[in-house]
């Protein structure tokens, strides 16, 4: 019992990084060309978004609650960014990052201030966000050729890293600041463990929230920028299209609980790149698409039913 | 029925990282036999019920119950055999009826359809056979505590349990419910149902229990019959040293004056607060006394902006205050020790660093940034100054016994250095050591100037440590005992009078 305990919770702890580790192995042994260090390239830019936007699902998911809107968050910052790339890369890719955050403060406000469930606010926000990107444009594909904006997703570091290698630090960086060293992180773990307890010591609730959605949404739109730059052209019909569930998949897997709570950042982070590995090693081998979906889903259940069992243990 | 063994329990012992929870434990329930499982938190109490529950598994030992060798490994299990758990949270559905909650999952039925005049009827007559008077069509969630928690006993029984656990079953009644609880369970125990009771009132031990026994930090102390026992004795063994220590400590009574440093005026909010008036000096305790409730808790709740009041005016230090949230009321200088640790003290699952400097965190950071430093230094203050047990701060907090969770959040608002702490039911559900420990830190914290209002159902408590005494009843403050007026004859005597005068009182 005891061992099993433990075992539980090194599971939930580490459990990403094992199958991370498990699946390179597995993949170095049975697929081939696999040991090539483009394969890990090919990892970081293709995980890139699923990450990205992970990190701030992770938020919303501790904070006690979930953001559906993030994959259609992602078209309206990218094509608003491809929209005014002529005006200059800098005023584009901040005016496409603003309206993202104005999308999350909405919802951390309907959240908060009218204490709607998430699931309901983001819900709505996943369609509406959807047909304002798609009005941009009439739903139509924009495309652009603006080499120094492609840079942020095509530059390959002495013609070979690719440059996501180094914002991704970034980005885990940020997010490790908020989680770890700063009162909002906090004051979201707290919120999301014991909303009432916190409430009753002084954690300013609504404020919180607003900051949770408002972030998670500003992380979907740089992800969306991201990904336009690295595609050259912005779909607002398809352009982030089921994101938020690899996002929310791979904050499970990490050993962030469902119902709230204490943050595990660095599983979020291995199990983003789990759920690519997936899909790649699907494409290798050979295997049709749909039972890498298969896999994915077996592995949400055994992550989200082994933070059961240890809540019960409790 | 008593002198047939019902449950027998041999060398049980169970280890949890780093630390022995119970260490070769012998335990025996006779039929028929309320007996008493006393011991401070973390002696081992909940770890036996749990183990015997089926929800841990057992490392050594032997459990014989009814003649059978078992190991449960589930709470299904335990059921099944006989053995019922009445927990103070119960398991069962408020929108129901008293009925249904009494026959869910085996509802009698006719030609497929459920037999409500059956359910009925059956209800009726086995719940006054346990001589427990309750419409049984009414919901169950309108019904109060003490009702709720007889019929999670009669459930059981009628589920045929043999043996009952009924841990801190009465922390919620009044004296009156703690009553009628009593008499059925001595129908229950003439029926030879065992049970064991878990409470942390000691004079229950001695009204409702034939045998007592004491576990000490995982250790059997002793295994005695109540009656020869002293309250004294039995706090000796389960403090193991001598109980003159926690016993007898009132303090002298101080005359405190001054201008008010807290002052409420007709502060009202639905029928449960009808103007109460209240005012706290500096470094002065104030009681609240009442009956369950009174409105006593829904007062310090408007109080604090955790509900919001309807009319009123609040003061403190002479300027009226008006709070849009406990946030505001916190940075006004006021802290909230809640009634209810579990559901609005706890942060469960973070740490006891985490969790102690939840209130502070804007003093110990600088622009968002938590200065770690500064946060690890507060938390080591406290945790030393209020004794908290605890392997290292980074240790979750639900993985603290009872009572030194609620040092730490103890903690976490006597680090804010308030001007008003509001401690509500402060030493609920903890044993009698960490008890006395915390009267002696509320006294302290009076002595340097904060001004303490408390509230709690033990009169001794509030007699004990408050210079002032506020009696509430049906929301309305009904008069206010000072200096030697105080006693708990004198509360217990303005109780009753105003609720023989109730016409004239509530006018």
């Amino acid at each position: 019992m005891k061992e099993k305990r433990t075992v539980l919770q090194f599971v939930s702890r580490y459990g990403a990084a094992c199958f991370l580790g498990a699946l390179l192995l597995g993949n170095a042994v049975f697929t081939k060309n696999f040991i090539s260090i483009n394969i890990v390239w090919n990892l970081v830019t293709q995980g890139f978004v699923t990450l990205v936007a992970a990190l701030g699902m992770m938020l919303a998911i501790s904070s006690g609650g979930i953001d559906l809107s993030v994959g259609s968050v992602m078209p309206v910052a990218a094509m608003i960014t491809a929209g005014n790339l002529e005006k200059g890369i800098g005023y584009a890719v901040l005016a496409g990052l603003l309206a993202a955050l104005l999308l999350g403060c909405f919802n951390g406000v309907i959240i908060g201030v009218f204490k709607v469930q998430p699931f309901i606010v983001t819900l709505s926000m996943y369609m509406m966000a959807r047909g304002l990107a798609q009005l941009t444009n009439n739903s139509m594909v924009l495309n652009f050729t603006n080499e120094a904006f492609t840079r942020l997703s095509r530059y390959r570091i002495g013609n070979q890293v690719p440059v996501q290698l180094l914002i991704i630090p970034v980005f885990i960086g940020l997010l490790f600041v908020i989680v770890k060293k700063s009162t909002v992180g906090r004051y979201i773990q707290a919120a999301g463990d014991n909303r009432e307890g916190a409430r009753l010591s002084g954690v300013p609730i609504i404020g919180t929230t607003i900051f949770v959605y408002g972030m998670c949404s500003l992380l979907a739109g740089a992800a969306g920028i991201f990904e336009i730059a690295r595609v050259g052209a912005s779909d607002p019909n398809t352009l982030g299209l089921h994101v938020e569930l690899d996002a929310i998949a791979a904050v499970v897997l990490g050993g962030t609980p469902m119902s709230g709570g204490k943050i595990n950042l660095s599983g979020t982070v291995f199990a983003a790149f789990v759920m690519q590995l997936i899909v790649m090693t699907a494409n290798m081998n050979n295997i049709s698409a749909q039972y890498a979906y298969i896999v994915k889903a077996a592995l949400i259940l055994a992550a989200v039913i082994a933070q059961r069992r240890e809540s019960l243990r409790r | 029925m008593t002198g047939q063994r019902l449950l027998e329990i041999r060398g049980l012992s169970k280890r949890f990282p780093g630390v022995l929870a119970l260490d070769q434990v012998d335990f025996t329930v006779e039929k028929g036999e309320v007996h008493a499982l006393m011991g401070e938190n973390g002696a081992g109490k909940s770890t036996l019920i749990k183990i015997l529950t089926g929800i841990y598994e057992k490392d050594e030992g032997t459990m014989v119950f009814d003649g059978r060798e078992v190991d449960f490994r589930n709470t299904a299990q335990a059921q099944e055999a006989g053995i019922s758990t009445i927990y103070q949270e119960l398991n069962l559905i408020p929108e129901l009826s008293v009925a249904e909650n009494l026959f869910l999952g085996r509802q009698p039925v006719t030609r497929g359809r459920i037999a409500w005049k059956k359910i009925y009827e059956q209800a009726e007559e086995f719940l006054s056979g346990l001589g427990i008077q309750v419409d049984v069509k009414k919901r169950l969630g309108g019904c109060s505590t003490a009702v709720q928690q007889m019929v999670a006993v009669a459930r059981a029984v009628s589920l045929e349990a043999r043996l009952l656990i009924m841990d801190e079953p009465t922390s919620s009644l009044g004296d009156k419910e703690v009553k009628i609880l009593f008499g059925l369970m001595d129908k229950i125990r003439a029926q030879g149902i065992g049970m064991i009771f878990v409470s942390h009132r000691l004079d229950e031990i001695f009204e409702i229990c034939d045998r007592v026994t004491i576990l000490r930090d995982g250790r059997l102390v002793e295994t005695l019959p109540a009656a020869d026992l002293t309250k004294y004795d039995l706090i000796t063994k389960m403090i193991g040293r001598d109980a003159g220590e926690v016993m007898n400590r009132k303090a002298a009574r101080r005359e405190i004056s001054g201008e008010a440093l807290f002052e409420a005026r007709e502060v009202t909010r639905g029928v449960r607060v009808r103007g109460i008036d209240l005012s706290v000096r500096k470094g002065e305790v104030v009681g609240l006394a009442g009956l369950l409730g009174a409105g006593r808790t829904e007062f310090v709740r408007t109080v604090f902006a955790a509900d919001k009041m309807e009319a009123g005016r609040i003061y403190m230090e002479g300027k009226q205050v008006s709070f849009r949230s406990p946030r505001a009321a916190v940075k006004r200088g006021l802290g909230f020790l809640s009634e209810d640790r579990k559901a609005e003290g706890i942060i469960p699952h973070l740490s006891v660093r985490e969790n102690m400097s939840l209130a502070i965190l804007p003093q110990v950071s600088r622009a968002a940034w938590i200065r770690k430093r500064m946060e690890r230094e507060k938390v080591e203050f406290y945790s030393g100054k209020l004794r908290v047990k605890t392997p290292d701060q980074e240790q979750s907090i639900c993985n603290l016994s009872g009572g030194n969770q609620q040092k730490v959040i103890l903690a976490r608002w006597m680090a804010t250095k308030p001007k008003l702490l509001i401690l509500d039911e402060p030493t609920r559900g903890i044993d009698v050591g960490a008890k006395a420990e915390i009267e002696v830190l509320i006294r302290e914290m009076a002595e340097e100037g904060i001004g303490v209002l408390l509230i709690s159902s033990e009169l001794e408590e509030l007699v004990r440590n408050c210079d002032r005494i506020a009696v509430i009843r049906d929301g309305r403050k009904i008069v206010e005992l000072e200096g030697e007026e105080i006693s708990e004859e004198a509360v217990l005597h303005s109780l009753s009078a105003a609720s023989e005068n109730g016409k004239e009182v509530d006018r």
